[in-house]
């Protein structure tokens, strides 16, 4: 959590005016290079490059993902960057143009740092710890507080046995306790002493500074130790910065100590590698600080950025900023986690067809094993689009707990509280190369109400701009302002329970061109996706009213304002909330494609009859043959059980008879056994004959 | 992202190269490589061994015996640092002519293990922990060694590698299975010709191929696919054989490509090394074979293969199977799919003489 009160400079007056800015943002797929420069004065995004992240096979190495990327601007720009002998950044900006002044490097990708937090009260101090690892990649795999029961033993083992890559300890304000603290510094040393590892996790200390000494000297000739402001200096006061910023610095250290090629690049920048999720942090605060208005009217916004592996959501609410970064979702690598987790319902309550579980999770299974697969046929994109919309959902559930405190506003099946501005990011919502699916998308996840602002990071902007905030600002503010993010749509979004068919609101847009206004009337029905093209460049006057008892625009009748034009132009939601999902497949069908269509102005699919057939399961001849068979040495074995059963019964008590409906049962049972569980598909015969020419190549 | 400057996924299928491969340790064991640089190894020597962190016991010693000063322990010790200990042995006290305890004037450890720590009035003992030993799994050559983890071996061999594994290894003979399938082995007699062999299959493994795996002994299968079902997931986890998929979860048949491959190597000695993918695992799930070197020696494979026409690749399905097919053209803008997708493609010609606008990452390159 971060507290909008934080200063950051918003003038370059205190910072150093920098030139040309090469920023990179290594994901688990991707790895985004964007190039920032001054054009007549004034920072602004030039060229962007996208590449696969080389951190696996073959290449081990996320610089040749880097230059990859990098390749690309150079080939958008005709600037050199690389020096091709030592393949390496060229900085600073040489007269000639070649290469750039600074570097910077964000990375999601990894696993996140293993950490063993140490406090003294989870109300207090562990509370905060737990507050100040928002906005970088820990995990926290075992906590010991004053209130844990386990004996220290078990403490003991705890800390030797989870191999943690840091130990974090907070406690004691300032001031304050003092012993109570160093029993866990005790603890920590003594596991260390004889722990019998190479090298030795580094420790993190964050609290009474009084014992800053203590600290250190107990650690000295065992590991590095790392020294930040208390997170709790008092019973009221919280203070996280610098302690986020150390777990900054650790996660560059030990990401560098990982291998992948992060040692060769990290020198580059002053600020090595910093994790990504921090960018969205900063800039979710910053955003917020910049529509202060918005924020004093009770809105809120987000930032979320679907990975592959790791999904982050930033929220800012009531004042303050909350990320929440989930290393077990995303729509690749995680996505078989995020479907153990989430449930399949999650998944089927949006697909336009009749699913089984076995399809869904062999897609989500094989989005594991292919992380960048693109959807191809419509099948597979509504099961991508499933995977996507389940994921953040999930991730909003579990984050609105935390937003605020003791009010409605966190229960996940309340609705949204308003949100003056979402911005989505990560390949599975803003590279669909269609904005108005992209906004649908963001729509149907978050379900706003009222008037949203819907904007797109395509371009890994945020990560960079993060990564810029501390150092170049101003670099953040121009750029942002310049139009660094994709503005997708002013939306909408109509609260209460819409009839379908029947009028739900009137809209009167005078669209403003240079040729003169041009305005129209239209009439939007109840369950509609409703989209209306006003050009980027352009804006409109909208008046919209709401025409149904029930309904209302975040609480109001109607509402008159000015609008921008976006890539998807401007969307009334007149689907309500929480957006109708039927149980039956048919009519879900219905609306899903129906949507799909008004938000890409494409025709309406009409979906083959066996989307709707209940899916069969394909078995060779050979594999039902051998079913059978096992099925049946199952039953003879079953039988021969129960009778060796039935002798052992009488050598003890008389068997009673079993009633005459179990018999039936039971015999319903054995010839249900004998005959396959599976239905045979039709013919595959080609099959056998496929194994004949296999079996003539091997011979 | 540009289609003139893509350099697409990449998978080894080749029949032979040069190859390093890295043999470590598990990060959670401590240890150390057994062989030198620059030594010969062959696949079943063991490079590097450690024994994996066993818990700890904590006895308080001096708190126990009611000692006034934790320094007192260290005259009434029964043992020393490192010492090895039985359950039920006296660490400190008093002991009886016959080595039993005295009830109330002496500490045994309620479990053996090594003595680790004396100090501050507590003994620690950590209980005996597992022997970790890795195989070279390669006939080769140990060209970098890893103080504390492992080494690297390089080797000439063929190579083929999957998609997934359940995270075992294991050396075998190449067997092709019978010509109704694998299930056709499942008989109630002993049947030794598959026993110890890796047998390829070209259909997805169902149920019952996963009995005959486990009752004819094979040592290891490479198979398209696998049904997506949790159970059967976790049961080839539980199995002792390595499963490798080539395709993917679901019901996809064996690519051409390969099954051809193993066709060409069968009866040769393959190392299945069925790893679990990972963001960043050294290398996918692969079958290292051993294979004649006649001729030239060959170099390392390419590891940066940009994507261009007239290319050779895999189209990667939705179902998760694969289909061969030639690049035909790279268009320098996105393309709208049939499904609504705008996103950049290659257009490809795929061996079933279908030609299609493929995304650029549903393509992998092989070689």
């Amino acid at each position: 959590m971060a507290a909008f009160t934080s200063p950051t400079p918003s003038n370059g007056g205190a910072f150093a005016r920098t030139g040309s800015i090469l920023a990179v943002d290594f994901g688990s797929v991707h790895t985004r290079a964007i190039l920032i420069d001054l054009v007549d004065g004034e920072y602004q995004l030039v060229a962007k490059g996208k590449a696969r992240t080389s951190a696996g096979f073959p290449n081990h190495d996320v610089n040749i993902g880097m230059i990859r990327a990098a390749a690309q601007l150079a080939y958008a720009t005709g600037r050199r960057l690389f020096d091709p002998d030592s393949e390496r950044i060229i900085t600073p900006e040489q007269p000639d143009r070649s290469g750039v002044d600074v570097v910077r490097f964000t990375a999601s990708i990894g696993r996140p740092l293993r950490t063993i937090l140490m406090g003294l009260v989870p109300e207090m101090s562990v509370a905060s710890a737990y507050r100040a690892i928002a906005g970088t990649y820990v995990q926290i795999i075992d906590t010991i507080t004053l209130d844990d029961a386990r004996s220290p033993q078990a403490q003991l083992n705890a800390l030797l046995l989870a191999r943690p890559d840091l130990i974090f300890i907070v406690g004691g304000t300032e001031g304050g306790a003092n012993s109570s603290v160093m029993e866990f510094v005790n603890l920590a040393r003594l596991a260390m002493r004889f722990g019998a590892r190479n090298v030795n996790p580094p420790v993190l200390f964050a609290g009474n500074s009084d014992l800053e000494g203590e600290v250190r000297a107990a650690f000295a000739d065992l590991t590095s130790v790392f020294v930040a402001e208390n997170v709790r200096p008092s019973a009221d006061r919280e203070q996280l910065d610098a302690a986020t910023g150390e777990l900054s610095l650790t996660y560059d250290a030990v990401s560098s100590s990982r291998g992948l090629g992060f040692e060769r690049i990290s020198h580059l920048s002053e600020l090595g590698v910093l994790p990504t999720a921090g960018s969205y942090d900063l800039i979710t605060e910053y955003l917020a600080r910049s529509h202060q208005a918005e924020m004093r009217r009770g809105g809120g916004m987000l930032i979320a950025d679907l990975g592959s592996a790791v999904s982050t959501l930033s929220a800012a609410i009531d004042k303050r900023v909350l990320t929440t970064i989930r290393t077990d979702i995303g729509v690749g690598h995680s996505a078989a986690l995020l479907f153990d987790q989430a449930g399949i319902e999650a998944f089927q309550q949006w697909l336009p067809f009749t699913s089984e579980t076995s399809e869904i999770s062999a897609y989500v299974l094989n989005k594991t094993l292919h992380p960048a697969y693109i959807p191809e046929d419509r099948r597979s994109l509504f099961l991508e689009h499933a995977l996507a919309r389940a994921a953040l959902r999930y991730l909003l559930t579990i984050s609105r707990p935390a937003w605020t405190v003791e009010t409605a506003l966190d229960k996940a099946d309340e609705p949204l509280p308003p949100m003056f501005q979402i911005v989505g990011a990560g390949a599975a919502i803003s590279e669909t190369g269609r904005p108005g699916l992209s906004a649908m998308l963001l729509l149907d996840i978050f379900q706003p109400v009222g008037i949203t602002h819907l904007q797109l990071d395509d371009s890994a902007l945020i990560p960079a701009l993060g990564a810029l905030a501390r150092t170049t600002p101003e670099a953040v503010v121009q750029v942002l302002d310049a139009g660094g993010l994709q503005f997708l749509a002013t939306t909408i979004s109509l609260s209460g329970t819409p009839r379908a068919g029947r009028s739900a609101a009137r809209i009167t847009i005078t669209l403003h061109k240079e040729s003169g206004d041009q305005t129209e009337r239209h009439t939007i029905n109840g369950g509609m996706l409703w989209v209306y093209d006003v050009p980027v460049g352009l804006t409109a006057t909208i008046s919209v009213r709401v025409t149904r008892r029930g309904l209302s625009i975040n609480g109001k009748g109607s509402i008159r304002m000015q609008v921008a034009g976006g890539t998807a132009g401007l969307i009334i939601d007149a689907r309500g909330r929480p957006i109708p999902l039927p149980a039956a497949a048919r009519q879900r069908a219905a609306l899903i494609l129906s949507w799909y269509a008004q938000a890409t102005g494409d025709a309406v699919y009409e979906p083959p009859e066996e989307w709707f057939k209940e899916a069969r399961v394909e078995v060779t001849p050979a594999q039902r043959r051998a079913e059978k068979r096992a099925a049946q040495r199952r039953a003879k074995e079953a039988a021969a059980t129960e009778t060796d059963d039935r002798l052992a019964d009488l050598s003890g008590e008389a068997v009673k008879p079993a009633p005459a409906a179990e018999k039936s049962r039971r015999r319903r049972g054995k010839k249900g056994e004998t005959a396959p569980e599976v239905t045979a598909a039709p013919d595959t015969s080609d099959k056998d004959e496929d194994s004949d020419e296999f079996r003539s190549l091997f011979s | 992202m540009s289609s003139d400057l893509y350099f697409p996924d990449h998978r080894h299928l080749m029949g032979v190269t040069l190859l390093q491969r890295e043999r470590l340790l598990p990060e959670d064991v401590d240890g150390k490589p057994e062989r030198p640089k620059n030594s010969r190894v062959s696949i079943r020597d063991v490079v590097a061994r450690g024994v994996r962190p066993a818990p700890y016991i904590v006895i308080e010693a001096a708190r126990d015996l009611r000692l006034r000063k934790p320094e007192q322990l260290e005259k009434v010790l029964r043992v020393q640092l490192n010492e090895e200990v039985r359950r039920g042995s006296v660490v400190a006290g008093k002991v009886r002519r016959n080595g039993s305890p005295v009830r109330g004037k002496s500490v045994v450890t309620p479990r053996g293990g090594t003595v680790v720590y004396i100090g501050q009035g507590r003994i620690i003992i950590q209980e005996i922990a597992d022997p970790v030993a890795v195989e070279s799994g390669l006939n080769g050559t140990i060209v970098a060694v890893s103080e504390g983890r492992g080494v690297t071996i390089e080797t000439y061999a063929a190579v083929m590698q999957g998609v997934w594994g359940n995270n075992k290894r294991a050396i075998g003979i190449i067997r092709a299975e019978p010509n109704d399938g694998l299930e056709q082995i499942f008989t109630d007699e002993m049947n030794n010709e598959y026993r110890g062999a890796v047998v390829v299959t070209r259909r997805s493994l169902q149920p019952v191929t996963l009995d005959v795996i486990e009752s004819q002994g094979l040592a290891g299968v490479i198979a398209p696919s696998m049904p997506a079902d949790p159970a059967l997931i976790e049961r080839a986890f539980d199995m002792k054989a390595a499963i490798l998929l080539t395709e993917g979860f679901g019901s996809a048949r064996m690519n051409t490509t390969y099954f051809q491959f193993f066709g060409e190597v069968e009866g040769r000695q393959v190392m299945i090394d069925a790893a679990l993918p990972s963001v960043t695992s050294p290398n996918p799930p692969e079958a290292i074979i051993t294979v004649p070197l006649t001729g030239e020696r060959p170099l390392m494979p390419p590891a940066n293969i940009r994507l261009r026409p007239s290319m050779e690749v895999h189209v990667v399905n939705g179902d998760g199977s694969t289909v061969t097919g030639t690049v035909v053209d790279l268009p320098k803008d996105p393309v709208i799919l049939d499904n609504g997708l705008r996103v950049p493609c290659a257009f490809v010609e795929l061996s079933t003489g279908e030609t299609r606008y493929v995304p650029l990452a549903n393509l992998e390159v092989y070689g």
